[in-house]
């Protein structure tokens, strides 16, 4: 119980993104509140055993998806309940899009076939994509 | 911000091995892991620092002061272990510890006490008697207890079992809560310096490939596998680092992948199947294989 | 280049480190020398004479074995790195080595000189014999003087193990040479201690010998630029 995060050097998926996900499972599960101070970045490199880069990479996208706030001296805090949930959910969506643009890369799609795609797949209220995407989605990053 | 080492242009000959032209800078409060094969220069590198050797051309600074001359003040806030340092075998853990301690006034016995537990060493006990991992985790009390600036360490986990290593890098974890401290370490555990670098220095042949910040270093490179027919014009692709062939399938490592190498496959009329990222092991097997990175 | 060292508090550290290293044995040696001694006094010439050329084995052996425990071993054990990894030039490690070593080496000579003077006065050893011993006794200080300095400077073993023997085949000739001094051939075997200026310039001349080889040693290791 503390600053540790369950980090496996042995995962298939890269030290940063396994701490992007605990961190985010620690909000939804209601065990980092609003508010709360996140341990500093050396503090939770030190404790997990990674290097300091890789909790900043990790930290810097939390604040991009805006789960969490990071206020000039003082640290990083989880963002307020009503921006957290929405957070989250973007920080979920964001992965969907990297995980689409991936998969368009390795089809050959341009960037205007990708928004024709995705324009007709708004306008006809349904996905067009075929399922096989779906499985190659988490292959990369 | 403060550099704790500074490599500009140094060069060092020996009969047989040159180390040849190195540039190299770590900022205070990072880990710099430095990666080559035996026989890199790693080994060299590291006695450079110390000012036990002087290089033949170029600076090497620590802390901004020149080495070997500033050898006396620099070697105070350095910790330095390397493989084939050993401790006087007829003389006991405890005997040791009291020679650093009248050395050096930084000597911290309550941390020494703390490590003595946590590494499962007997103070009592002559180090003739000590087993290999127990004497490299007898040398690295030695150093922590102190509190140095820098470490230094040559192969800090060569030969340690899993168990001993996991202790080992426990206790330089402790090191990198401290934002004025640095370590520059040098393996062969790919996976370790995968873990706790911060900036990965690459040496091969005297010369240093690439010295990059992690993160970066390994989202350039990919593993891409297609399909499709040879084209010559695949060779050109930029950073391409291996390709191997087995019709209908082709396999591509690069060091430069970005937004372009897939469209740049796909005009040559290859399908791609799958985009992998690549491990610093299998990096460091396919550069020494080419003899080239970045 | 610089002479001198960094810190003497540093070479004091060093020298006390090689002291504790080797205490155990040079306490052995002393024991043998003390029974050497006791043989000498024994009165009968055949054992005084058997006791005699054991103390100066062991004179002789002391000197090279602490050299090469320290110095030699040092290298094989390599302990080097380890010592060269603490603040200190290669300037203190020469004075730390060339101290430690002579003070580990006068110990023992002293003590059992002392010893040698005493037996001499008090027992039937004729009183004359004191300079012929007196020259000996600095000779077996003079090689192992240029031993040690030969052993700093030199890397190779193999060196070492030649200038060991070559200065130990010298004292065979030696002693030859200076029974034949006049006033040794006159005084010796009487009660009446003899110097004679010859032999005094001779042992003048060992002391000068011995600063001469600590300098000579010392410049070329201040040459080097760096430990490795």
């Amino acid at each position: 119980m503390g600053a540790e995060l369950l980090l496996s050097p042995h995962s298939s998926q890269p030290m940063y993104a396994q701490i992007i996900e605990q961190v985010v499972a620690k909000v939804m599960a209601g065990e980092w509140e609003e508010g709360r101070l996140l341990p500093s970045i050396r503090e939770l490199a030190a404790a997990s055993k990674v290097s300091v880069i890789t909790v900043k990479r990790a930290y810097l996208e939390l604040e991009r998806a805006g789960v969490i706030v990071t206020r000039q001296g003082k640290g990083s805090f989880v963002a307020a309940a009503l921006d957290a949930t929405r957070a989250l959910a973007t920080a979920e969506f964001d992965a969907q899009l990297r995980g689409l643009l991936d998969a368009a890369g390795k089809l050959g799609l341009s960037p205007r076939d990708v928004v024709a795609r995705v324009e007709q797949a708004l306008t006809s209220g349904r996905d067009t994509a075929p399922t096989f995407l779906d499985s190659n989605a988490r292959n990369t990053e | 911000m403060i550099t704790a080492i500074s490599l500009q242009g140094v060069t060092k000959q020996y009969d047989t091995f040159a180390l040849q032209d190195v540039d190299l800078s770590l900022p205070e409060g990072q880990v710099m892991g430095l990666i080559g094969i035996n026989g890199a220069g790693k080994s060299t590198l590291l006695r450079l620092l110390m000012g036990l050797i002087r290089a033949d051309r170029g600076e090497v600074r620590v802390f901004g002061q020149a080495l070997p001359d500033a050898q006396v003040a620099v070697k105070r806030d350095i910790g330095y272990a390397s493989d084939d340092m050993r401790l006087y075998p007829g003389q006991s853990l405890r005997w040791h510890m009291d020679l650093i301690r009248r050395v050096y006034p930084s000597w911290d016995e309550a941390y020494a006490a703390h490590l003595i537990q946590r590494f499962q060493l007997r103070p009592a006990q002559t180090l003739g008697g000590f087993s290999h991992g127990q004497r490299v985790k007898a040398l690295l009390l030695l150093l922590l207890a102190r509190h140095p600036r820098l470490l230094l360490l040559d192969e800090p986990t060569t030969g340690l079992d899993p168990v001993a290593r996991g202790e080992v890098l426990d206790a330089l974890g402790d090191v990198l809560r401290d934002e004025r401290r640095s370590i520059l370490f040098s393996s062969h555990n790919t996976a370790e310096v995968e873990q706790i670098a911060d900036v990965i220095t690459f040496l091969h042949e005297g010369r240093v490939l690439a010295s990059r910040d992690k993160e970066a270093f390994l989202d350039d490179w990919r593993r891409v596998l297609c399909r499709g027919n040879w084209d010559d014009a695949i060779n050109a692709l930029p950073g391409l680092a291996s390709v191997r062939c087995s019709p209908p399938l082709i396999e591509l490592k690069t060091s430069a992948f970005d937004h372009s190498t897939l469209p740049t496959l796909q005009a040559l009329g290859l399908t791609v199947d799958s985009v992998e990222a690549m491990s610093l092991e299998d990096i460091f097997i396919t550069t020494v294989g080419k003899g080239k990175a970045q | 280049m610089n002479w001198l060292t960094s810190d003497l508090r540093t070479v004091r550290t060093l020298v006390l480190k090689d002291w504790q290293v080797y205490q155990k044995q040079l306490a052995g040696f002393v024991a043998g020398m003390l029974l050497a001694l006791g043989l000498i006094g024994s009165g009968s010439p055949l054992v005084a004479a058997a006791g005699a050329l054991l103390l100066l084995v062991l004179l002789l052996v002391v000197g090279s074995y602490a050299i090469s425990a320290s110095i030699i071993a040092e290298r094989k054990q390599q302990t080097g790195p380890f010592v060269m990894s603490l603040p200190v030039t290669p300037m203190d490690l020469f004075w730390g080595k060339l101290i430690a070593n002579l003070v580990i080496y006068l110990v023992p000579f002293l003590l059992v000189g002392g010893g040698l003077v005493m037996l001499v006065q008090t027992t039937p050893l004729p009183d004359g014999t004191l300079p012929w011993l007196t020259a000996i006794f600095v000779f077996t200080l003079l090689v192992f003087c240029i031993f040690l300095c030969v052993a700093i400077v030199v890397d190779s073993e193999g060196w070492n193990v030649f200038a060991m023997l070559a200065l130990m085949t010298l004292v065979g000739p030696y002693i030859y040479w200076i029974s034949q001094f006049d006033t040794v051939i006159r005084y010796r075997a009487t009660d009446v201690v003899v110097w004679g200026k010859p032999l005094l310039a001779l042992l003048g001349g060992e002391f000068v010998l011995m600063v001469v080889a600590i300098l000579i040693a010392g410049w070329l290791h201040a040459r080097k630029r760096s430990f490795l």
